[in-house]
């Protein structure tokens, strides 16, 4: 039963890189295609357009934090923690929130950024709105890192 | 796959800019002359040098193919914008034809074609030339065959466009209803009805019998064939009788050709404007086609109009919509 603890829990740090960066590679390439057509039609719009692609590309960070989180809690990185089925569980159902929501706010925010570029490349100027609102998609997937972050922390102290 | 083509939807967003809005549409109906449309037109990008004269065929072609060239350039082939290349293939098969039959020498042809069709050029030329339509691809075949020989037997160079421009609309509707995207079907459906309601009008008012009647309304679209014949055999109120509780209600208020042609535009015009909107996908593609179609259209007019002295109000009446 305690290797299924521990096969849980890397299930769960697998879940949390694996989700998020497949989202946010898909959502930088989708923001990528867009600015590079932004560029074609203005080359100096670059460096506008280029915060605008990056910014799904936060939530594979963020995964990747919280299985890093999971890996030093289960002692991959030093001496292996004891981790019991009901623990390892735990593991797994801390990993999903940023799992899950970073997986589906990549790609709305790759959405949001794709308008935002076309709004700037029509209106140059309006650099400030068109980042503000890509970057209110951020809130959830921060909300979702806040989540995985406290229970991977707090995991190991519960008794189970 | 929604997507599809965003790097082709983000360039073609940012080229709306230059489309025609409603406000240059008005300066330019507007103009006091030939020459100052043609100013308005030079600086939203139009190639206005090619203007010899009062001629703008040239420049009316570049600007259709300007807008080919950057779907192409953005998007490379796109198999469901090919509907709308087959269009250009019935006019250049139109055009062969024609020139064929009166003999106008090689050299001065080139101006009669389109360029970006799905078949090129070259061959539908020596289809006609040989008489060897069989080397075109089917849809072009039959229709090719039957449009020369109606040219030949009658010289009535009316009824070789007839025969072609019905096979491009029942071609239209087959591509359509084949396409799996929403927008291409409506649009071809949308097209071969107000085609044929158009031609259903026109042979009303001319008295023209129920054999022509069946010879200028296509097959396919929405609307029943035979009740849209009848109708045009009937009395001045039966097509409008027909049309009502149709999505055609509108197109029974307008009183000329002119109104009609205005609220078919307006029809399209609405029919494509979510794709202003849309981030990638076929349809903002479709839609910048359309809408360049449109533009080009209104231009054309207002130059001619302005070419031969028309009074502002005359060529407004036929002015609707712009996609921007």
């Amino acid at each position: 039963m305690d290797k299924l603890g521990i096969a849980f829990a890397m299930l769960g740090m697998a879940i949390a890189s694996f989700l998020p960066g497949w989202g946010s590679a898909k959502g930088v390439g989708m923001a990528g295609q867009s600015a590079a057509a932004a560029v074609t039609e203005d080359p100096d719009i670059f460096s506008k357009v280029l915060i605008l692609q990056l910014l799904p590309g936060t939530q594979g960070i963020y995964g990747l934090l919280i299985a890093f989180m999971t890996m030093s809690q289960l002692g991959l990185f030093g001496v292996p923690a004891e981790v019991s089925l009901a623990k390892g569980l735990a593991y797994l159902a801390a990993c999903l929130p940023i799992g899950i929501v970073g997986l589906f706010s990549a790609i709305h925010q790759a959405k949001v950024s794709i308008a935002s570029i076309n709004l700037l490349a029509k209106r140059p100027d309006q650099l400030s709105k068109g980042m503000v609102m890509p970057a209110l998609v951020e809130t959830y997937a921060i909300l979702a890192l806040l989540i995985s972050l406290l229970s991977v922390i707090n995991v190991g102290k519960i008794a189970i | 796959m929604p997507e599809d083509y965003i790097y082709a939807v983000t360039r073609i967003h940012i080229r709306e800019r230059n489309l025609l809005n409603g406000a240059d549409i008005d300066a330019l109906s507007s103009a006091k002359s030939f020459s100052e449309a043609l100013s308005l037109l030079a600086a939203k990008g139009w190639e206005t040098q090619l203007v010899s004269g009062g001629d703008t065929e040239a420049l009316i072609n570049t600007e259709y193919e300007k807008t080919w060239a950057l779907i192409a350039e953005a998007a490379g082939q796109v198999e469901e914008l090919n509907i709308f290349r087959r269009t250009r293939d019935f006019h250049n098969l139109k055009a062969a034809i024609k020139l064929t039959y009166t003999g106008e020498p090689s050299h001065s042809r080139a101006r009669y074609f389109l360029d970006y069709g799905l078949t090129p050029t070259e061959r539908i030329i020596q289809a006609a030339d040989n008489r060897e339509f069989s080397l075109l691809p089917d849809y072009l075949a039959k229709a090719g065959k039957e449009a020369w020989e109606a040219l030949v037997n009658t010289g009535n160079g009316q009824l070789c466009e007839i025969v072609i421009d019905r096979a491009a609309l029942e071609d239209l509707d087959r591509e359509g209803k084949a396409s799996g995207n929403p927008l291409i079907r409506r649009y071809a459906t949308f097209t071969v009805d107000t085609a044929n309601i158009k031609a259903a009008a026109r042979c009303h008012l001319l008295s023209r019998g129920c054999k022509f009647l069946e010879h200028v309304v296509a097959e396919g679209g929405s609307l029943n064939r035979k009740g849209l014949i009848d109708a045009a055999l009937g009395d001045g109120y039966e097509i409008g009788k027909f049309l009502s509780g149709t999505p055609y209600e509108g197109a029974a208020s307008t009183e000329s050709s002119g109104a009609f042609e205005r609220w078919r535009n307006d029809e399209l015009i609405r029919m494509i404007r979510p794709q202003a909107k849309a981030y990638s996908g076929v349809e903002p593609l479709a839609a910048y086609i359309l809408a360049r179609e449109n533009e080009i259209a209104m231009a054309r007019l207002i130059l001619s109009s302005k070419a031969v002295g028309l009074s502002e109000s005359a060529v407004k009446e036929r002015l609707g919509l712009t996609y921007v």
